[in-house]
């Protein structure tokens, strides 16, 4: 658009003046063919007919343009004293999908008449399609257009669906959810049998249609990320951490038995460290961690075997990161530090190191463990006339 | 060339009047419709270099020139500035009204599939803009005192199957609706401009009156 506002004081108009006279009325001239559909490569004969009487305009001196580009004049010749031909070689796809502005020009520059031109392929067939739901509640679909892509013609998809004994197509009408190539069906979904989905793609040139996704509603149920993941110290043991969350909300009517995953890393790190195989369970102890460090966790759940399906679900995303450090190394001076103790608990703590997983049993049994040699280390010091420094609070004071 | 049904915009609900006594008058929302038809103007801005950009060149080349055919039928803001000086405030508001609820018509008429998502998503929104500004312009209009346009019969706007449109000509249609949009607001927010000049209290005696007391 022009810049500039509109000139209100030459000749009192508001309208900026054409510079050449508007000299087009709908029957002045016209380009055949009208809107061509044509395949890249192929060519194109085209003709600019005016329609004049002796004293109009006549076809001497006229020119073409193809997207505002005059075109070279060896490409045109006057087939009679009103018409003049165009031949195009070779096209390459639409430089806009609104179709290539072909247009036949007067000598003085002025538009006489214009044909949009759609050059591209036809599609290619749409794969890769993947669905899930989000507590069974709707079905979103994400496809990967056909090999190349582009097209260079407008080229319209769309996601479709029937229930597989059941013969109605219905057509998914809510485009872009997750990005260009998804859909999103929000409501109307059975369970119990499966869906057949199918993405169709069509353009002016043609239609291609993707294999048939056979899939179960129950066999794709994904959920919400645990709401409420805290992550604590456990007393003042400065290798571990407790987390707990609790189970998503919106699958908790139903019978499953939800999988966790845990993730987490040292403040600075960019590397995850993955606890695998947590079974319908909301708390799971990390061990095995450095002391004074803060750390980053992170909870997901996979709602697997939901209503029976022998599947595993989908993932959820991961819960919002939550942060919590570990205490310092000697926070607490009542830990034993003696010879033949500590090698011992060194090799506790490297098996534990490398078995670190979440099994409340084994956790017990060093807790125990630790509160003993603790008690039998204040024993140790009042025999000897030590008093504990003024650091009283026991082993198990209260987790932050 | 299309024409266009819109008995929805022409039967607005009616807006009541505001109470005469002790209201700040029709200042403020003059100064609101003005500040619209500025916001549009910027919003259209963006909108018609996309646009323009999608219908490909030569359309988005500065100062583009083509031929006004079924443009014929669009409202022009074009006028004669000493008509445009002399018109009442009756008929300068309704001019508007009617300019734009013929130009939302339009806009709302394009049908452009091929068109990417967010392009069309960027029409609506300056659809519903436009609707805005036609609500404000009808506030003013009520609170003045004049009645709301209303269409003759045998003139109203209705759907008639146009000719078969080429899209080239289609494309030409665009290109000036947009324009066409462009230059009425422009000339809206000189016109609400002047309308706010004129709805302002006259300051000036005050002052004059108390500079001879100090005499």
């Amino acid at each position: 658009m022009s810049p500039g506002g509109p000139s209100m004081v030459v000749s009192g108009q508001l309208y900026p003046r054409p510079d050449r006279p508007s000299s087009l009325t709908p029957d002045t001239a016209v380009i055949s063919p009208q809107d061509p559909t044509l395949l890249i490569g192929s060519s194109l004969q085209a003709t600019c007919s005016v329609h004049g009487d002796l004293q109009g305009p006549t076809a001497e001196g006229l020119y073409w343009t193809l997207n505002g580009r005059r075109l070279p004049p060896e490409l045109s010749r006057m087939l009679n004293a009103s018409t003049l031909a165009l031949a195009l070689a070779n096209l390459n796809g639409s430089r806009q999908q609104s179709g290539d502005n072909l247009v036949c020009h007067a000598q003085d520059g002025s538009i006489l008449a214009g044909s949009c031109l759609y050059v591209g392929l036809p599609p290619e067939k749409p794969f890769n399609i993947s669905c899930w739901s989000k507590n069974m509640k709707d079905l979103t679909c994400r496809w990967t257009p056909g090999a190349h892509g582009e097209t260079f013609l407008h080229t319209n998809y769309s996601l479709k669906y029937k229930l597989r004994w059941y013969g109605q197509d219905n057509t998914c009408e809510e485009y872009h959810t997750v990005g260009p190539h998804s859909c999103h069906i929000p409501k109307d979904l059975a369970l119990f049998t499966p869906y057949e989905i199918w993405v169709e793609a069509t353009n002016r040139l043609g239609s291609a249609r993707s294999d048939v996704l056979t899939l179960d509603i129950l066999d794709v149920v994904t959920t919400d990320p645990p709401p409420d993941v805290h992550v604590s110290r456990v007393g003042g043991l400065e290798d571990q951490l407790s987390v707990r969350w609790v189970s998503p909300p919106a699958l908790k009517d139903f019978l499953f038995q939800a999988k966790y995953q845990i993730r987490y890393r040292v403040e600075d790190s960019v590397d995850w460290k993955v606890v695998d195989d947590v079974s319908n369970q909301t708390s799971c102890r990390l061990a095995g961690l450095k002391p004074g460090t803060v750390y980053f966790v992170q909870v997901r759940c996979n709602p697997f075997g939901i209503y029976g399906s022998k599947k595993a679900g989908i993932w959820s995303e991961w819960s919002h990161p939550t942060a919590a450090s570990t205490p310092r190394s000697g926070e607490h001076p009542n830990m034993p530090s003696s010879g033949p103790v500590r090698r011992e608990l060194k090799q506790f703590l490297g098996w534990l190191k490398k078995h670190a997983y979440c099994s409340n049993l084994s956790f017990r049994l060093y807790d125990q463990w630790r509160a003993w040699m603790q008690k039998s280390h204040k024993t140790r010091n009042q025999d000897e006339g030590i008093l504990p420094s003024g650091r009283r609070s026991s082993a198990r004071g209260p987790a932050r | 060339m299309l024409a266009c049904l819109c008995t929805v915009l022409w039967h607005l609900p009616a807006v009541p009047a505001l109470n005469r006594t002790g209201d700040p008058g029709p200042g403020p929302s003059i100064q609101k419709t003005y500040d619209l038809t500025r916001y549009l103007e910027h919003q259209l801005r963006s909108l018609a270099g996309t646009y323009l950009n999608y219908l490909g060149p030569p359309f988005n080349e500065p100062d583009f020139n083509p031929p006004r055919l079924g443009a014929e039928t669009l409202p022009r803001a074009t006028v004669n500035l000493e008509v445009w000086r002399s018109l009442n405030d009756k008929l300068r508001l309704t001019q508007n009204y009617e300019a734009y609820s013929h130009l939302l018509c339009h806009l709302r008429g394009l049908n452009r599939q091929a068109a990417a998502a967010e392009l069309r998503r960027s029409l609506a929104h300056f659809c519903t803009s436009l609707q805005g500004l036609l609500g404000s312009i009808a506030g003013v209009m009520a609170a003045l005192g004049y009645p709301l346009p209303q269409p003759l019969p045998g003139t109203e706007p209705t759907w008639a199957p146009g000719p078969a449109h080429s899209d080239f000509l289609q494309k030409m249609d665009d290109f000036w609706l947009l324009k066409e949009l462009q230059t009425w607001l422009w000339r809206s927010a000189k016109d609400f401009n002047r309308l706010k000049k004129k709805m302002q209290p006259p300051a000036a005696a005050v002052t004059l009156h108390l500079g001879t007391h100090g005499f």
